[in-house]
């Protein structure tokens, strides 16, 4: 008897290597007993390789509800899996949220088998290893932790496994899931695990000795441990010059104080210091705020959450449609607020400007991060003017300092670890030319700690 | 992957002890020096550094060989349960009213000069929630923002006394070798007792995972940012004038309000200045919360000290409220680290003493 589920095996390879055998192809087989009716199939009749025998229930469900087939021989005990996955699939695509100028364009797609393919093409390193595990009570999804075994740390695999062994749930729908599942601190708003759709960082990252996890159905592989520094990283940084990239670089990390900080900033100024401002930036700004009925502080909460709200509906609608209604909406309701003097133009700019500025930062869930923190700076200035701006960058780096991400602080390497490694430092807020990134960060096993020496003639 | 939370490295090490000697003595010394040996306030603040000598060589011989975990179980070990407990009650109490002290110039400063409209309690409410927040996260948080805070507070100070170094007027400082030297090696010696108090450096060298590079590290960085604390009070009196400069306020902080910095996007610079403030005393106060919180964990033989944070987060809270003027707190704060001091001194000889017949009756 042959079982398998329909739209999800690939009914030319079962007609092929299992019904054509059985139909046509064993009967040239002269002894077949009960004994060696799996060697005979093997050695004679089956015409793929990857197929096993069982008596457990529980894998032979597991199995056919993956997309393989389940072969049940008359008289015999075991049940044979052949694999026959095959399913309607999306190909390789260009990545959506990680767009480079420079390098490979292709992103992961939902098929976990393409994902580690991706990344298996741009290391072909025998060393490179898959452990593959199924999590999930009822969705038994496919899991794979992807690592070079002998650069990456074996105490953080350890704890990846354990962690991810450690995983109760009914179901696994996106890698998001594993990603909350597993994280150290569970009330960040930080991300503490870098999500991506790139397989060229991955490959990038398994280099440094960091471990991925491939998920099934998810095109977003996580890579673990993350620090801070490495969210302000992209790949494209590493295949353009690194002139250019270092001060992008530093472009970047002005972006993200910006998008944190500048709103709670101008309202700590305007609203309780403004002999801070020179007089006549101070007097244009009360010139324009003269007929604005509303406190600075209201006027900046109404700009950013309507900024916030095109933001969201740009992204809910139809790409075309969504990139329209963002400019168009934020033009004519930002103008006409200003026209109806609801607010004033330069809480326009300085709303625009903390939006645009968290564009630059390449890693979205850092953004995602930047958006909910920049409440707290607002709400704290709003209350004790430059005191609370004070309060809230230190509250914040208290948090960024508390963090870890399996084992490695989050400020690594801005702040240090036992012992001291200052090496690290080189490839943070700029990119230093490729000669000099002859080591491995500390995500390494020490003894692999070099990756680049000078060829000897 | 969990730590135990109770190691720092080396680098963390040398930083808290740097930020230590620094946010301390800047604060206070320079009108000190400055009221006692002049325009020469420069040169007490050196021979200061020469008297800190002592009791930095004294932290050196009591812990270099030590293998206890704590010095509580050191102290406990060499001299007994009661002297032990007697000591650490005596620190506890130190840094509770040093840590009302602190807090007291804070919400004065803020009073004074930010928030004249917001009540006192609200500001020293929310100091003190960021301050007990940080002391609660343990001393791996410490070491981590230590080496974030060095360049809140070192860039701005760096930048702002190489701009001020283009300020000064070299009349106000044409008398510096006409003082005597009496009057300079006398300000330096209780510059020393009344500014640094070294009793904390005993608690913090247990924490670092490489204690004796640690302590042999801890002479330059002591004696380095007591030089970087002369180098400032030449240039702010040769700024100001010592006459202004020992009537002033906070006279390091205070030369960013004369400097002129090149791209003047700012108008005034008094917010660089608060900003520079409140980072430092932040840091004063959460070190001393944190100290107190650990020597009462001691005290009380407890795992954890995240309760006693929370007392002593109500204690320093109600005390802050005492009615006092900056000048007294300056004074009271001069007096509490001379009494520490000299229990300081008591201790560590003690320890010695005791160290000594353990080793003649063995």
């Amino acid at each position: 008897m042959v079982a398998y589920t329909d739209g999800m095996s690939d009914r030319e390879q079962i007609e092929n290597s299992i019904l054509n055998t059985f139909m046509i192809e064993i009967r040239k087989v002269r002894e077949i007993s009960n004994e060696n009716i799996f060697k005979a199939l093997k050695e004679n009749a089956l015409t793929t390789a990857d197929f096993y025998e069982t008596t457990d229930f529980e894998t032979v469900t597991t199995e056919i509800l993956s997309g393989n087939t389940l072969l049940l021989i008359d008289g015999y005990a075991k049940a044979i899996i052949v694999s026959s996955k095959g399913w309607e699939k999306r190909g390789v695509s260009e990545a959506d949220t990680e767009i480079v100028v420079q390098g490979s364009k292709e992103s992961f797609s939902e098929c976990y088998r393409i994902n580690t393919v991706l990344v298996r093409r741009r290391i072909r390193d025998p060393k490179l290893k898959i452990k593959q595990m199924q999590i999930g009570r009822r969705s038994k999804t496919d899991v794979g932790v992807m690592y070079i075994k002998d650069i990456a740390r074996r105490d953080i695999f350890d704890e990846v496994v354990k962690r991810l062994n450690e995983i109760d749930i009914d179901a696994i729908l996106d890698s998001g899931y594993i990603e909350q599942l597993i994280e150290d601190n569970k009330y960040s708003p930080f991300p503490q695990m870098q999500l991506t759709e790139r397989p060229d960082k991955v490959a990038s990252a398994l280099l440094e000795g960091r471990i991925a996890i491939i998920v099934d159905n998810t095109p977003f592989a996580i890579i673990l441990p993350s620090v801070f520094a490495s969210f302000y990283q992209s790949s494209e940084d590493y295949y353009e010059r690194w002139e250019i990239m270092s001060f992008l670089r530093i472009i970047r990390y002005i972006a993200g104080a910006i998008a944190t900080f500048l709103p709670g900033l101008y309202i700590a100024v305007c609203a309780f210091h403004p002999s801070m401002i020179p007089v006549e930036l101070m007097l244009k700004m009360s010139e324009a705020r003269r007929l604005v009925p509303i406190s600075i502080v209201t006027e900046v909460m109404i700009m950013e959450i309507a900024f916030e709200t095109l933001r969201e509906a740009g992204i809910r609608l139809p790409s075309a449609v969504g990139s329209t209604l963002g400019i168009v909406g934020g033009i004519i309701i930002g103008q006409a607020a200003v026209d109806a003097g609801i607010v004033s133009p330069i809480v326009v700019i300085v709303v625009s400007l903390t939006g645009i500025a968290s564009f630059a930062i390449p890693n979205v869930s850092l953004v995602s991060a930047y958006r909910l923190v920049k409440y707290l700076v607002i709400a704290l200035s709003a209350c004790f003017g430059i005191l609370g701006f004070c309060v809230a960058l230190l509250l914040i780096f208290i948090h960024l300092a508390t963090l870890k991400s399996f084992g490695i602080p989050y400020l690594f390497p801005f702040v240090s670890l036992t012992p001291s490694v200052y090496s690290d430092l080189k490839d943070t807020i700029i990119k230093p030319p490729i000669t000099m990134l002859d080591k491995r960060p500390i995500f390494a096993q020490k003894s692999q700690r070099i990756r680049m020496r000078k060829r000897k003639d | 992957m969990k730590t135990d939370n109770d190691k720092i490295s080396l680098r963390q090490s040398n930083i808290m002890v740097i930020l230590y000697f620094f946010c301390s003595s800047i604060i206070t010394m320079p009108i000190f020096c400055v009221f006692g040996a002049g325009q020469a306030g420069g040169f007490a603040v050196i021979i200061s550094s020469v008297f800190m000598l002592i009791p930095l060589f004294l932290i050196y011989l009591t812990l270099k060989n030590d293998k206890s975990k704590s010095f509580y179980e050191l102290c406990d070990k060499k001299v007994g349960t009661k002297i032990t407990n007697i000591f650490y009650i005596v620190f506890t109490i130190k840094f509770i009213l040093l840590s009302v002290l602190i807090l007291k110039i804070f919400t004065l400063t803020i009073k004074k000069f930010l928030l004249p409209q917001t009540p006192i309690f609200l500001t020293a409410f929310l100091m003190l929630m960021l301050c007990g927040y940080l002391a609660g996260k343990g001393i791996e948080v410490r070491g981590r923002m230590g080496e974030t805070v060095i360049f809140l507070i070192g860039i701005p100070f760096f930048i702002v006394f190489f701009v001020a170094c283009f300020s000064v007027d070299i009349n106000n400082i044409s008398d510096i070798f006409e003082v005597s030297a009496k009057e300079i090696v006398k300000t330096g010696f209780w510059s020393h007792i009344a500014f640094c108090s070294f009793d904390f450096l005993l608690l913090h060298f247990y924490y670092c995972s490489e204690r004796k590079k640690a302590l042999e590290k801890m002479f330059i960085n002591s004696i380095s940012t007591i030089f970087v604390t002369a180098i400032a009070i030449f240039i702010t009196s040769a700024c100001f004038g010592t006459y202004i400069m020992s009537r002033q306020y906070a006279p390091i902080p205070e030369i960013m309000n004369i400097i002129k910095l090149p791209p003047t996007i700012i108008e005034r610079y008094d917010l660089l200045n608060m900003f520079f403030w409140i980072i430092l005393l932040f840091w004063l106060l959460s070190t001393t919360f944190f100290w107190g919180s650990i020597s009462l964990k001691d005290i009380f033989k407890k795992s954890t000290h995240k309760f006693f944070i929370v007392i002593l987060f109500f204690i320093i809270y109600a005390f802050s409220f005492i009615t006092a003027n900056i000048s007294l707190i300056y004074g009271l704060i001069g007096i509490l680290n001379i009494i520490s001091n000299i229990f300081f001194y008591i201790i560590t000889i003690m320890l010695f003493i005791a160290k000594g017949v353990m080793k003649n009756e063995k």
